[in-house]
């Protein structure tokens, strides 16, 4: 009852959509509506710019926020080509809600710890992280970001201590990022493709021990009922072509 | 000149846009389990910590606002219009703006950052930011009613009344303030919801953290990525609570002058 309601809602909100965007009606058949885990933000906007300099015309709306936001977003019927996550739970949920096709593996990626680029709070190890006093700004424990690293600091047996020093749950990796460059905070967890050139030139880079294996998988899918098929299945092409491994790559993420 | 049917036709889609969103609150909250869904540890934190920064908010407001609306008020000099432009902009600026904003003020590495770090404080991530946050976006609204309330009084009675002996503490206690209290109260109540609402400059400035900074506003955003039927319940409590603000402004409280 609910489901099919929902599902009724979704072409009156496209059609509200077009008519506010006023660019659907000269539509090309491979625009694109992408909702991508924030921690992409850079590969997928670099692999957008490609993608329409493949397809002359067609356009890629990109979204970039927490994968725990996108998939609230999809649930309450947001229209969207693809979706790609930073975490294999997110999606799973959205794929046994019959909102996507079947997803793949595409990237993977690794935590590391940074502080900055002055370490007000003397942070060196990851076991700095758990003394008194220290600020720390984790990804809120709903976002994939903020799920690893607690589950890295679990690993390490500083799990509770380090909690006590966290003085935000950020609503997504890039806002942990920001309150670190920006001085904020003491020490924060990131993807390695968090750390750009802008954000290296302000933070130093710490890593996290290997031991602790915590490695996160970004899985991409079609969405079930896609605004654009063409555009859909296009973009996810050319993410899993060379081309598109080659620009994940360059931005820090690890092959499947 | 009669009101066209076309003008209340129009009127009405207009009510119908503001009414619908409050609808669909109502209708898809969870009522079976609104009880349950609300009464939880982080809800009541968030619930409490709301209260308390939005009333702080309210009570260091009107600290600030009352001379500045006296000023604006009462006194004419060069560069008013921009004192004015000035108090008012937190109205219109993207909060999250503002929020970026108090981090360049009062944030660690902000202009007052080394001189507040010397005294050994640290303002952003602590429910003081979440006050600040809320009395920068809110006090514009206590500014605004106060000035136009003194701007409304009637100066004759306050000259009567220092002409008759009285000194300036006793025309603003029993002349001045009865005059003011009608936009007061609504100035009060205004910036009261304002700051119960905050998000964007608390979230940017003040950071997420339970019990803390979570405000309900922030609790409502992260409970829908989790649980949509909570966020929603909270919504409407939420809603509740700003209608009952608002309806005894124009109803009880906000009663014009006689």
């Amino acid at each position: 009852m609910t489901r099919r309601r929902e599902q009724a809602r979704v072409p009156r909100g496209a059609v509200l959509a077009c008519a506010l965007a006023a660019s659907c009606g000269s539509g090309d058949p491979y625009d694109a509506t992408v909702l991508a885990a924030a921690s992409l933000s850079e590969a997928f906007t670099e692999i957008a710019a490609s993608y329409e300099g493949r397809h002359p015309g067609a356009e890629v709306a990109l979204e970039l926020a927490a994968s725990s936001t996108l998939a609230a977003q999809v649930r309450a019927g947001a229209p969207f080509d693809v979706l790609a996550t930073a975490d294999e739970r997110t999606m799973a949920d959205a794929w046994r809600a019959e909102l996507v096709e079947r997803p793949e593996a595409f990237a993977t990626n690794r935590l590391v710890m940074i502080v900055p680029a002055d370490d007000p709070g003397e942070v060196r190890t990851v076991e700095d992280l758990a003394r008194p006093g220290v600020d720390v700004v984790l990804a809120h424990p709903g976002v994939p970001a903020g799920a690893y690293a607690r589950r890295a600091l679990a690993a390490l047996g500083i799990g509770s201590a380090v909690e006590a020093n966290v003085v935000s749950n950020a609503s997504d990796v890039k806002v942990v990022a920001a309150a670190v460059s920006l001085g904020e905070a003491d020490a924060g967890i990131v993807y390695a493709s968090d750390v750009t050139p802008a954000l290296a030139a302000r933070v130093r880079v710490l890593p996290i021990p290997e031991r602790v294996g915590v490695r996160a998988v970004y899985p991409i899918a079609a969405a079930a009922d896609p605004e654009h098929p063409r555009g859909s299945r296009a973009f996810l092409d050319l993410v899993r072509s060379p081309a598109g491994r080659r620009i994940l790559a360059a931005h820090g993420f690890g092959a499947p | 000149m009669r009101t066209p049917r076309f003008v209340a036709a129009l009127a009405a889609a207009a009510a119908a846009f503001f009414a619908l969103p409050l609808i669909g609150l109502v209708l898809e909250a969870p009522w079976s389990s609104v009880g349950s869904a609300l009464l939880t540890r982080q809800i009541a934190r968030a619930a409490a910590l709301s209260a308390v920064a939005s009333t702080a908010a309210v009570g260091i407001g009107l600290a600030l606002a009352f001379p500045l609306a006296w000023v604006l008020a009462r006194t004419r000099f060069p560069g008013r219009r921009w004192l004015r432009g000035l108090v008012v902009l937190p109205m219109v600026l993207p909060p999250v703006v503002a929020g970026v904003g108090l981090l360049t003020a009062f944030g660690r590495r902000g202009l007052l950052g080394g001189t507040l770090d010397a005294i050994g404080v640290s303002i952003p991530f602590t429910t003081a930011a979440v006050v600040i946050a809320a009395t920068f976006v809110s006090t514009p609204f206590l500014v605004v009613t106060l000035e136009a309330g003194l701007a409304s009084l009637d100066r004759r009675l306050e000259d009567a009344a220092a002409t008759l002996g009285a000194s300036d503490a006793r025309v603003f206690r029993t002349v001045v303030l009865p005059g003011l209290r009608p936009s007061l109260a609504a100035g009060v109540a205004l910036a009261w919801t304002r700051a119960l609402g905050e998000f964007g400059a608390t979230i940017t400035f003040a950071g997420n953290l339970q019990g803390r900074t979570q405000t309900t506003p922030l609790a409502v955003y992260e409970l829908l990525q989790t649980d949509a039927g909570a966020a929603i319940a909270l919504s409407v409590a939420l809603l509740a609570v700003c209608l009952v603000a608002v309806v005894a402004v124009r109803g009880g409280l906000f009663r014009e002058p006689r």
